[in-house]
C-alpha cells in the first residue's frame, strides 16, 4: 500500500485515495467537431508506460481534493504531487 | 512406531515440569512447554504425518520452520479447526487436537496412493493437457474428491481476531543473531523500532547452537538483549509474529500469534521508513532417487530437533551433504545418542577440520558419495550410498546402510521473499551456490535491506559484523548522524562454510527425484518441460506448478532452479527467480478479516425512521446499503397479500413511503444551470425556479449512470435528486468535473442526503393529507402543479414540497430536516387515517412504478444501455448544447435499431408470473434476444406484466415474443411501457 502525500492532508494511505488514471487529458471543447476515432481516442486510449506516470488522484476518505502524481510504474516511487492544474514538474530522470 | 527413546532426558529448551496433553490422528501423547507440535510428534516417535499431493506417497516431518512441506496437519475441532497448520511452526498446547490431511479413507491406507503407480499417465503439465473443456466437467468431480486436503468449518469461527496499526522509523525482521545485533546498534539513537520475530523466544539459529556471544551462552545473551531492547520506551519487540508481506513504500502486515489467549491472532499493519530482513536463510534439500520417504529430513533441523527441543528425529542417521553445515548437526547428533553412521559429501575434499572432528567422535565420513537409492514405504529403513566417480579408482562399490534417519543438507539460500516483494533484485552467487541481494538501485523502491544470513553472510562472526554496521546505516540514513563508540558483538566460534553443488543426481539415476514436494514436482517433469520449451522460470513455476503450494516452495526454488539451469544449459543466475509473492507464510482468513465480520463487514445505513418501520412489523431488507422496509404485513398475511394491498390502498386512497434514502445533492452557485446543463442530456437553463424536471446523467461513452428529478429552488440553487444506490457516485462524478475540467465555473456540490427525511404522500387522497399537515399551502394542482416544487416553514419547522411521482399518482415529497421526521410522518398518519393511509414498502412501490413503466437504471438498464435505447430519442435530439456523453450517441453503434430497446410485455397467462431474468427466446435461431427486467401481477390490472429489454423492441410494439420461464415457453405481446394511466390523468389531478 502506497503512502500518497495529499496536498491538503499530508501522507495517507493508499486505501484512502481514488485513482483517476492518467492525468492531463482535457476534454475536447467540441467533441461533435471529432471523428469517430479521435473521440475514442480521447475517451479510451492511455498511456502505459513502464516508468514514469502522471496520474490523477482523489482523497476520497479525506479532503475530497484531486491532484496530480507523478510515479514510477516500476518501483512506486512518488516523485511529485502538483496541483490538479499544474503541469508535470520536472523531474529526475 | 520406533521402539528407541525419542525423548533426551535433558538439555533442550523446553520445560518438564509442564506436561501438555495432546492428540495426533485420535490417538494421546504427552509433550513439553516448548514443544511445536513437530517436535512433541517427534519425542513420540511419530514421523509419519501426511501423504503427498499427487501420488499419495507418506510423508513425514522434513524441517523444524517455516519452510516445512511434509507435515501438514489439521488443528484444532469442529468450529474452531484451523486447516494446512505446519506442525513445524505450531507451539504446543495442552488439549491440542491435531488431525493428517489428504487421507482417504485413512492416512495409512489412502486409495489416492494408487495415483502413484499410475504416475507415468499423470506427467508434468497433465492438467493443462488434459482439462480442457469441455472435458473438465468429466473430471472435475473426481479431482475434487482426489485433491482432499483439508475441510474447511462449516460453522462460524468463536474466536476474536483483531487489526492494529503501528508505525516505526526502522522496522527489524527477524530477532536471531544478526536482528538482535541491529536493533542493538540503534538502540540509542531515539528512532523508533519495532523488532518482529516468529518464534516464542528470539534468539533465531542460537537456540539450537552453542556458540558464544560476548563470552556467553547464545541463548543467554539473546534473552538479555531483547530485555534491554524491550525496556526502551521507543523499541518494540513482537515475539511469535511473522511478517507475511512487504507491500510499497516501506508498508507490511505481519500476523501475531496470541498462543491461545484471546484475541487468538492480531493482524498488525506497520509502516516503516526504513526495514532491516534478518530473516536468516533456509536449508535446501539435496536431489535423489526417493528423497521423500519419511525419516528424511534437512540437517539443520535434525540438529534444531535434538538441541533445542531434546528430541530424537530417528535412533540413527546417515548425511548427505554437498557442503561444510551438516558436519556440526551430525556431531550435535551423535552427541545427543544418535547413532550417526556416516556423512556422504558429494566432494572429493571434505572440509579438513570438520571432517577430523567427525572421525573422532566414530562418524565415517564418505568423500565424493552419494546416495543411490533409499528404501522404506511407511519409515525409511536402509539408505544406498556410493562413489559418484567410479573411474577414480573408487576401491568400494555401494554400500548398504540400515538407517530410519537421512539428514540432507544441500546448501543455504537466504530467505528473501519480503526483500524481494518489496522490489529488490535477486543475483546468484558462485561462492555460496545462493541467490543473495543484488543490492541494484538502493532506496529507490525498495526499502528493504537484507542483513547476515539473509544477505548470504551464513557465518555467525559475519553476521554479528554485518548486522552491527547495517543498524549504524539505518540511524545514518534516517538521523544524518552514524553513531559512534559502539562495537559488534564478538564471538569466537568458528564455522566455516563452503559448498559445491552440482556433483550429484548423474543422469543414471533411476526412479523419482523430488524436487517441490508439497505438488510432488520432480526433477523429471521440470527436464520435460524444459524440453517442452519452457525456458522462462515464471513459466516453469506455473506449468509445472512448482513452488505453487502453501509452502511456495521454500524447500523447492533453488533446486528447481538448478534443474532448469542444467536441463536448458543455462547457469542458475541465467535462468533467475520468480518474484516472490505474499504472504510469505499462510495467513488465516480470520487475521485478514479481524472484526469485520458480520454485521460489522458493511457500514448499514439506517432511515431516520428505522426504529418506526420495524415496530411497525416491516420487513427491513438491505437496499443499496440501506435498511429498508419492504412491506409491512398485517397478522395473518403472508408477503405477496400485503404487498397488493399496500400498492391498492396507493391506486385508490392514500400511500406514505419512507423515500428518505434517496439522494439529495444541492449544486449552489452563480454557474449552477450552466453546469448541471452539461451533465443533465435534457435542459436545465430553461427550467424556471420553483419548477421540477426529471433527468438522465450518462457517462461520456453514453451509457445511462443515474437518473432522477432536480429542481431548480432558487435562481442559483439546484436540488438533484439521484437514486439511493448512486448518490456517492453521482457526487464524486459531479465533484470530478468541477475540479479537474471546469475549474472556471464557480459552483459548490454538497451532499446534504442524510440531513433531510423525505416523507411521500401518494394517491387520490394524498392532497387532503397533506392539506391537513400543512394548512397554509395551497396544494391545488393550478397553483401547485405536478413537477412543481416551494420551500417554506412550518411551525418552525423548514420543509421542500415536491410534487413528483414515482406511482403513478398524486403525489407529494415532503422534505423536512431528519430530526423532525418522526413527529411529521406520525402527524401524516394521523391525518391520513380518516382516507384509510398505508405505509408503503418498497414491493409495493416497485409494483406501481412497473405498471407506469417508469425505469430503474441499473435494474432495467445494464452498463450497455444508451438513452436512446430506454426512449429518450426527442428529448435528446432537441437539445442543441453539448453534455456528458452526448459525442458518444451519435456513435453508429449508439444509433443502431438492433439494439436492446426497453419496452413492455403482456404475458398471454393474465396469472402467470415471469421471474426477472428471463430470456426472451427467438426460437427461429435458437438464441436469446432479449430478457426481463422488471416483473409483476399488477393488483390494478389484474394481469401480469413486464418490462424488458428487447432486441429492436421499438420497432415490435403488438408483435409476440416468446419468454422461456424457468424451462417453459411463454408468449407474450409487445406492448408500450406504460401499462396504467398512459395519459398520466391521475399524475397530474
Amino acid at each position: 500500500m502506497m503512502l500518497i502525500h495529499c496536498p491538503c492532508c499530508g501522507p495517507r494511505n493508499q486505501e484512502e485515495f481514488l485513482c483517476g488514471g492518467q492525468a492531463h487529458i482535457n476534454r475536447p471543447e467540441n467533441p461533435e467537431l471529432l471523428s469517430d476515432r479521435d473521440w475514442a481516442h480521447y475517451q479510451f486510449v492511455r498511456e502505459n508506460p513502464k516508468g514514469l506516470h502522471a496520474e490523477r488522484w482523489m482523497h476520497l476518505y479525506g479532503c475530497g481534493q484531486w491532484f496530480n502524481v507523478l510515479r514510477d510504474t516500476r518501483t512506486h516511487e512518488i516523485q511529485a504531487v502538483y496541483g490538479i492544474t499544474e503541469d508535470a514538474p520536472g523531474v529526475n530522470p | 512406531m520406533s521402539t528407541f527413546d525419542a525423548r533426551r532426558d535433558n538439555g533442550g529448551r523446553i520445560d518438564r515440569e509442564k506436561v501438555l496433553r495432546f492428540t495426533f490422528d485420535g490417538r494421546d501423547y504427552t509433550g513439553y512447554e516448548g514443544d511445536t507440535l513437530a517436535s512433541a510428534l517427534i519425542a513420540n516417535g511419530v514421523m509419519l504425518t501426511a501423504r503427498s499431493f499427487r501420488y499419495r506417497r507418506p510423508r513425514g516431518i522434513f524441517s523444524a520452520g517455516a519452510e516445512e512441506c511434509h507435515a501438514i496437519v489439521s488443528v484444532g475441532s469442529g468450529a474452531s479447526l484451523t486447516p494446512n497448520v505446519r506442525a513445524t511452526v505450531q507451539p504446543l498446547y495442552d488439549g491440542l487436537v491435531a488431525h493428517s490431511q489428504r487421507d482417504w479413507p485413512t492416512l495409512k491406507w489412502d486409495l489416492g496412493a494408487l495415483n502413484g503407480w499410475f504416475s507415468r499417465f499423470l506427467p508434468v503439465g497433465f492438467y493443462y493437457k488434459t482439462f480442457i473443456w469441455p472435458r473438465w466437467s468429466w473430471y472435475e468431480t473426481f479431482i475434487r474428491r482426489a485433491a482432499g486436503g483439508a475441510r474447511a468449518p462449516r460453522e462460524a469461527d468463536p474466536d476474536r481476531y483483531e487489526k492494529r496499526n503501528a508505525h516505526c522509523d526502522l522496522l527489524v525482521i527477524g530477532a536471531g543473531p544478526t536482528g538482535l545485533t541491529v536493533a542493538l546498534a540503534a538502540a540509542r539513537s531515539g528512532l523508533r523500532i519495532i523488532v518482529v520475530d516468529d518464534q516464542t523466544e528470539a534468539g533465531g539459529s542460537l537456540l539450537w547452537s552453542d556458540a558464544l556471544i560476548e563470552r556467553r551462552q547464545g541463548t543467554y545473551w539473546a534473552r538479555k538483549m531483547v530485555q534491554r531492547l524491550a525496556a526502551e520506551e521507543h523499541i518494540t519487540v513482537l515475539h511469535r509474529t511473522s511478517v507475511a508481506a512487504a507491500w510499497d513504500h516501506g508498508y507490511f502486515t505481519a500476523v501475531q500469534d496470541t498462543g491461545g489467549s484471546q484475541p487468538a491472532q492480531v493482524l498488525w499493519k506497520i509502516r516503516s521508513r526504513h526495514t532491516i530482513l534478518a530473516g536468516g536463510a533456509i536449508e535446501q534439500p539435496m536431489v535423489f532417487t526417493d528423497n521423500d520417504r519419511p525419516g528424511i529430513m534437512l540437517a539443520d533441523s535434525a540438529r534444531q530437533y535434538v538441541n533445542r527441543y531434546a528430541a530424537r528425529p530417528g535412533s540413527s542417521a546417515v548425511f548427505f551433504t554437498n557442503n561444510d553445515s551438516a558436519y556440526r548437526a551430525a556431531i550435535d547428533l551423535q552427541e545427543s545418542g544418535v547413532r550417526v553412521k556416516a556423512i556422504a559429501d558429494t566432494r572429493t575434499t571434505p572440509p579438513a577440520k570438520a571432517a577430523r572432528r567427525a572421525r573422532e567422535r566414530g562418524i565415517d565420513v564418505l568423500a565424493g558419495h552419494e546416495v543411490a537409492a533409499t528404501r522404506g514405504y511407511w519409515r525409511l529403513k536402509e539408505v544406498t550410498l556410493r562413489p559418484i566417480d567410479t573411474n577414480r579408482g573408487a576401491a568400494s562399490g555401494p554400500v548398504r546402510v540400515s538407517t530410519d534417519l537421512l539428514c540432507v543438507s544441500g546448501g543455504w539460500n537466504p530467505t528473501l521473499h519480503l526483500y524481494s516483494q518489496a522490489g529488490g533484485e535477486l543475483r546468484y552467487d558462485e561462492k555460496t551456490a545462493s541467490f543473495i541481494p543484488a543490492h541494484i538501485d538502493p532506496g529507490r523502491g525498495c526499502t528493504v535491506f537484507p542483513a547476515g544470513a539473509a544477505n548470504g553472510a551464513f557465518e555467525l562472526s559475519a553476521c554479528l559484523l554485518e548486522g552491527h554496521e547495517a543498524g549504524l546505516d539505518a540511524v545514518e540514513r534516517l538521523t544524518g548522524t552514524r553513531p559512534e563508540g559502539t562495537l559488534a558483538p564478538s564471538t569466537t566460534h568458528e564455522e566455516p562454510y563452503s559448498i559445491q553443488p552440482g556433483a550429484t543426481g548423474a543422469p543414471a539415476s533411476k526412479g523419482r527425484q523430488w524436487i517441490d514436494y508439497l505438488h510432488d514436482v520432480t526433477r523429471d517433469s521440470i527436464t520435460v518441460a524444459a524440453r517442452e520449451g519452457y525456458r522462462s522460470v515464471e513459466h516453469l513455476k506455473r506449468y509445472t506448478t512448482t513452488s505453487m503450494s502453501l509452502d511456495q516452495g521454500k524447500t523447492a526454488n533453488p533446486n528447481a532452479i538448478a534443474a532448469l539451469a542444467e536441463a536448458s544449459d543455462r547457469s542458475p543466475g541465467a535462468v533467475g527467480t520468480t518474484r516472490f509473492r505474499p504472504p510469505f507464510q499462510p495467513v488465516t482468513l480470520g487475521a485478514l478479516a479481524g472484526r469485520e465480520t458480520g454485521s460489522r463487514a458493511w457500514p448499514t445505513r439506517r432511515l431516520p425512521l428505522h426504529d418506526w418501520h420495524v415496530q411497525s412489523g416491516g420487513v427491513m431488507e438491505d437496499h443499496s446499503g440501506w435498511l429498508r422496509a419492504a412491506y409491512y404485513p398485517r397478522e395473518g398475511e403472508n408477503e405477496e397479500q400485503s404487498i397488493r394491498r399496500e400498492a391498492l390502498a396507493a391506486r385508490n386512497a392514500a400511500a406514505l413511503f419512507d423515500s428518505s434514502s434517496l439522494g439529495k445533492i444541492e449544486v449552489r452557485g452563480p454557474d449552477a444551470a450552466r453546469f448541471l446543463n452539461r451533465i443533465y442530456i435534457n435542459n436545465v437553463e430553461t427550467l424556471k425556479t420553483g419548477r421540477v424536471r426529471y433527468g438522465m446523467m450518462l457517462d461520456e461513452n453514453g451509457v445511462i449512470v443515474d437518473d432522477g428529478v432536480f429542481a431548480r429552488l432558487e435562481d442559483d440553487l439546484f436540488l438533484v435528486s439521484a437514486s439511493s444506490a448512486g448518490t456517492a457516485d453521482v457526487v464524486i462524478a459531479l465533484e470530478e468535473w468541477l475540479q479537474t475540467e471546469w475549474t472556471d465555473l464557480d459552483v459548490l456540490v454538497h451532499n446534504a442526503t442524510t440531513q433531510w427525511a423525505t416523507l411521500t404522500v401518494s394517491g387520490p387522497c394524498a392532497r387532503k393529507v397533506l392539506s391537513s399537515v400543512l394548512p397554509n399551502e395551497d396544494l391545488s394542482a393550478e397553483t401547485f402543479p405536478h413537477m412543481s416544487v416551494r420551500t417554506g416553514v412550518h411551525e418552525n419547522m423548514a420543509y421542500r414540497l415536491m410534487r413528483v411521482s414515482f406511482t403513478g399518482e398524486t403525489s407529494f415529497e415532503l422534505g423536512v430536516p431528519a430530526g423532525d421526521a418522526r413527529s411529521t410522518w406520525q402527524r401524516l398518519l394521523d391525518a391520513g387515517a380518516a382516507f384509510g393511509i398505508t405505509p408503503l414498502g418498497m414491493e409495493a412501490l416497485d409494483v406501481l412504478r412497473t405498471e407506469k413503466g417508469y425505469l430503474e437504471v441499473g435494474v432495467d438498464t445494464d452498463i450497455s444501455t444508451n438513452p436512446l435505447d430506454v426512449g429518450w430519442a426527442v428529448p435528446i435530439s432537441k437539445k442543441q448544447a453539448d453534455f456528458i456523453g452526448k459525442r458518444s450517441l451519435e456513435r453508429k453503434n449508439d444509433l443502431r435499431t438492433d439494439r436492446l430497446q426497453l419496452v413492455g410485455l403482456e404475458p398471454r397467462d393474465r396469472n402467470g408470473f415471469v421471474p426477472v431474468g428471463s430470456q426472451i427466446v427467438d426460437t427461429q435461431r435458437a438464441q436469446a434476444e432479449g430478457h426481463v427486467t422488471s416483473s409483476c401481477i399488477s393488483p390494478t390490472l389484474e394481469r401480469s406484466i413486464c418490462m424488458a429489454m428487447l432486441k429492436s423492441g421499438h420497432a415490435r410494439l403488438g408483435e409476440e415474443v416468446i419468454i422461456d420461464v424457468e424451462g417453459r415457453q411463454a408468449a407474450a405481446k409487445v406492448v408500450p411501457l406504460t401499462f396504467f394511466d398512459p395519459e398520466g390523468v391521475r399524475l397530474n389531478a
